[in-house]
């Protein structure tokens, strides 16, 4: 196998050396090859400085982020935790005043809904 | 793979900013060398290569240190490259090049034959930048980069045989559109 592209290089190399054309077509490709691997590609300086503060940013933006959710859910807590109390203790006072926890009785509007003139009255002016 | 890279790699996943530093140190002219082939010098040439390495510390913990980091962040930068070149296509704006694209379209071969070579550099350059991004890419990984034709098909995800062909066809496209510049070049 390598016997066989040894020979293969030389054959295509005799070929190479007897064509002019080919020649100068070889050194044309090199040359721009050469040309694109010669220019610079430096770095700036601070380069490394700049990418770890930008990573520090982002830690830090992710830090305020996590911290803000924490903070958002706390308050959500606390005002849950409250709201929750309130109702519980608004129910437990309605079923002991109003002796039901009928939906009117919340809004103490069921003596008004069960009063026949009321009633009427509203049917009339219907 | 070797096992400094792996150290400072796992020192990196751990937090340490020193570790960090020293993959980037390490990796930084590969990066740039990638992105400014792949981009041209611009503005934006800085800032993904930047973004790359803010990538790869984000993607950190995914890396399980099969491919080597320099193949790894390769990758990284060539996907960023290829986000730009769309965004740029997109904004139907394409960058520098567009003000000097009169420079490999003259056909004036006596001048070309008087170009010094930080020209024929600049010239040749922006032939680069004219190719499609998938000859771009081989072009740049081979010739700026120096991978060899195994490793480009590991970043690429392709066939060996697909990346000799890509080549083949990138030199014949720089070789057309240079062909004003031939003399000079000689």
């Amino acid at each position: 196998m390598i016997n066989y592209q040894k020979k293969k290089q030389r054959r295509l190399n005799n070929y190479l050396s007897s064509l002019l054309e080919l020649q100068k077509e070889k050194r044309y490709l090199l040359k721009i090859r050469k040309l694109i691997i010669e220019k610079d590609y430096k770095p700036d300086n601070l380069f490394v400085k700049k990418v770890l503060s930008k990573i520090s940013a982002l830690e830090n933006e992710e830090i305020i982020t996590v911290s803000f959710n924490n903070l958002l859910y706390d308050l959500f807590k606390k005002v849950a935790i409250t709201g929750g109390a309130a109702i519980v203790l608004l129910m437990i006072i309605t079923c002991f005043s109003q002796g039901s926890l009928n939906p009117f009785s919340f809004l103490n509007t069921s003596g008004i809904f069960q009063e026949p003139d009321f009633l009427s009255c509203a049917l009339l002016n219907f | 793979m070797d096992t400094n890279e792996i150290e400072l790699v796992k020192l990196a996943k751990a937090g340490n900013k020193l570790a960090l530093a020293s993959l980037i140190l390490q990796h930084e002219e590969q990066v740039v060398k990638t992105i400014t082939g792949m981009l041209g010098k611009c503005p934006e040439a800085d800032d993904i290569s930047q973004e790359t390495f803010v990538r790869f510390y984000q993607s950190l913990d995914d890396f399980k240190c099969k491919s080597g980091v320099g193949t790894y962040i390769t990758r990284i930068a060539i996907n960023l490259s290829l986000n730009e070149i769309k965004k740029r296509k997109r904004n139907d704006k394409f960058f520098s090049i567009n003000s000097d694209n009169n420079i490999l379209q003259i056909p004036d071969t006596n001048l070309s034959q008087h170009l010094e070579n930080d020209n024929l550099k600049e010239i040749v350059n922006k032939a680069v930048q004219f190719l499609e991004p998938k000859y771009r890419i081989v072009i740049v990984l081979k010739l700026i980069d120096g991978y060899s034709t195994k490793e480009i098909s590991e970043i690429l995800n392709i066939r060996k045989s697909s990346v000799l062909t890509r080549l083949s066809r990138a030199q014949e496209k720089l070789r057309n559109r240079l062909k004003f510049y031939k003399e000079g070049l000689l």
